[in-house]
């Protein structure tokens, strides 16, 4: 069946904007309803107007000003009994890009249940206290869904599918200004509508007026949230359930990369650090990771696997008395959410240099000040984080992490945010194109740190990888720390912060002063530096056996065999 | 600008080994990254710092133009000509 799709325009005095809405929207010969908020007299002639000459368009007028959300809500609910399947929210004021709507439509059309938003690409018209209000809400928002899928609610160009969505909006109380926007999504989520995303330019207009009041907007923003928060305390165990079961509910577009590893888990920890502090943390602790080691199947398995394979070594035998059960996976699991605690003292400053110790520090200052750039290879064995405590002695670090997430940039505001002081710059490198190639360079000669994983592969690059021995098996390793560090010329160091009793102990070791790939034997060559790597990966895990903190099939190697006993 | 835009497919084949591609495989409007040749993120640091050196030009970090250039064997050819001048 196809859908039955309307227009909805919230309007308070956009007199002049609401002209042109209507013109370019004429195209899409959707009848439209426009719901005016209690305007002035001069914007309800205007709408007086359009409904005279353009028989698509009906006006229905409240007499006072209720607000965006009550009008959103009115005009939900007034098409869905009018007859309409699905209605497109366009805001007044002729911020969006109209020309989207098609696309959004056509998303709409294949996915009628989903609620589809416009994600926001900013031009340089934006003010600066909107972009921020907007971080902080991402960061909610994340929280509230478990999830920092939802990029940005607040954008009020968005199709609803009705019958679910006036559910949601005819039974809660939700609120009637521009919280609305953000609210009718978490809510969404929550309820299991899949919720389907399409990039958008947005533009402020110059003249435009915006209704968007900074203080008192952003008061009833924090107490929505608070709202939310609290819900989503009272939902967290089905929240945690839906998480598992219906991984893909809220798909990314089509040209977004999804989001690796289990970073709500960072996200709930994280907020609750900041407002609850550290003790509630630990304590919030038992039964999170509990839940997440019972739930988690495949990440109990890889924990199965690593523990295993770790115990088969030599070494390991000396580690483990004997093979590793369910209980040293738990312990392994309960690790992980240390971490992650500890992950947060760090970025917020509390782990000081006091208690960290760090052999080779003087050599690392000595990267860092004498400034000849470098490229540092780090793990997910251990807590790199925990170097951030050493930037109290060094006036100015300037680091660059790569990172795989395509959350990247929201990450780093969310870090600027914890600790305004913080000079590390995540980069993505799933978006790394020719420009942050050249950024690369520049600032590794520029004498900064350049910071990568090592023990992860590259979702972009599949085929940039070497096979050499881990724990006494092949395991997948990236090949891209290594070209980057030859194509940069500069030194390779390892950082490892391992946590030893109460103390991080940082292991700082040089790798190779130039990494050399000829040209001929380029992937003996590239293996050759991967396997001293492993090898070195294979040493520090057995100083800190349960600080892995890589949950998944590290070796890769399950299922071709499943593959191959099917056939 | 025939002769430049050779000279860059010479220079894309030999900077990143692409043994078995020939300079009349490499389409001068089509794409280098992602589809058509498929270059990834390495090939394109790679190949930016050899343009660099080769031509003795700035490439603008953090650019958008800077993806355009290096867009196609085309628009590289039309940069280089324009930086050098």
């Amino acid at each position: 069946m196809s859908p039955n799709t309307c227009i909805v325009i919230p309007i308070f005095n956009h007199k002049e904007a609401i002209i042109n809405t209507i013109k370019a929207l004429k195209k899409y010969k959707l009848f439209c309803f426009i719901i005016d908020d209690g305007s002035e007299i001069e914007t309800k002639n205007t709408l007086k107007n359009i409904e005279k000459n353009e028989d698509w368009v009906e006006c229905y007028h409240f007499t006072t000003n209720k607000g965006k959300g009550a009008a959103v809500k009115f005009g939900l609910s007034y098409a869905k009994k009018k007859g309409f399947t699905h209605a497109v929210q366009v805001d007044a004021d002729g911020q969006h890009d109209l020309g989207s709507i098609k696309k959004m439509l056509e998303i709409s059309s294949k996915n009628q249940n989903a609620f589809v938003l416009a994600q926001p690409k900013y031009d340089k018209s934006v003010p600066r206290s909107r972009l921020y209000a907007r971080y902080i809400t991402h960061f909610w928002v994340g929280i509230e869904t478990l999830s920092f899928k939802v990029l940005d609610t607040m954008c009020g160009l968005r199709v609803y599918p009705l019958e679910s969505i006036t559910k949601i909006t005819e039974k809660k109380r939700l609120g009637d200004r521009m919280d609305f926007d953000t609210e009718i999504v978490v809510r969404s989520v929550w309820k299991n509508i899949p919720v389907r995303t399409l990039h958008v330019k947005v533009h402020y207009p110059e003249d435009g007026i915006s209704h968007f009041r900074v203080f008192h907007d952003n008061v009833l923003n924090s107490k929505m949230h608070t709202k939310l928060f609290l819900g989503m305390l009272i939902r967290f165990p089905l929240l945690l359930f839906k998480k598992i079961f219906y991984k893909n509910n809220v798909e990314p577009h089509w040209s977004e990369k999804k989001e690796r590893g289990s970073s709500w888990a960072v996200k709930l920890i994280g907020f609750s650090y900041k407002v609850f502090g550290k003790t509630f943390c630990k304590l919030l602790l038992y039964p999170v990771i509990t839940y997440f080691f019972l739930t988690g199947r495949k990440s109990r398995k890889a924990s199965k696997l690593y523990l295993t394979r770790l115990y088969e070594t030599e070494e390991g035998k000396k580690i483990f008395k004997k093979k590793p059960s369910a209980i040293d996976s738990y312990k392994h699991f309960l690790e992980f959410g240390r971490a992650i605690i500890e992950k947060i003292s760090a970025w917020i400053g509390h782990i000081k240099i006091e208690n960290t110790q760090f052999d080779n520090a003087e050599e690392f200052l000595n990267l860092l000040r004498t400034k000849k750039g470098g490229v540092v290879i780090g793990s997910h064995l251990g807590n790199l984080e925990v170097i951030r405590a050493l930037s109290e002695q060094v006036d100015e670090i300037k680091m660059n992490v790569l990172a795989l997430t395509k959350h990247a940039e929201n990450f780093n505001s969310l870090l600027k945010k914890l600790n305004p002081n913080v000079d590390i710059k995540l980069i993505q490198i799933s978006e790394m194109s020719i420009d942050t190639a050249i950024l690369l360079k520049e600032k590794a000669d520029n004498g900064e740190i350049i910071v990568i994983a090592g023990d992860r592969t590259s979702a972009v690059s599949q085929e940039r990888i070497s096979y050499v021995n881990f724990l006494g098996h092949p395991a997948p390793f990236a090949q891209g720390p290594f070209i980057l560090a030859a194509l940069l010329k500069t030194p390779v160091y390892l950082l490892f912060a391992l946590r030893e009793g109460k103390k991080y102990v940082c292991y700082f070791e040089k790798f190779s002063d130039k990494i050399d790939l000829p040209k001929k034997n380029k992937e003996q060559a590239l293996k050759a530096e991967i396997e001293k790597f492993a090898v070195r990966l294979e040493h520090y895990c057995y100083k800190a056996p349960f600080q892995w903190y890589n949950f998944y099939n590290f070796w890769q190697d399950e299922k071709p065999k499943k593959e191959q006993n099917k056939a | 600008m025939k002769e430049l835009e050779e000279e860059i497919k010479e220079l894309i084949i030999d900077s990143l080994d692409l043994e078995d591609v020939k300079v009349e495989d490499i389409e001068t409007d089509a794409p280098l990254f992602g589809e058509g040749l498929g270059l990834d993120s390495i090939d394109a640091l790679e190949l930016g710092l050899q343009i660099q050196k080769k031509y003795n030009i700035k490439i603008e970090a953090k650019s958008q133009e800077t993806r355009k250039h290096f867009a196609s064997v085309k628009n590289l050819a039309a940069f280089i000509q324009e930086s050098t001048k």
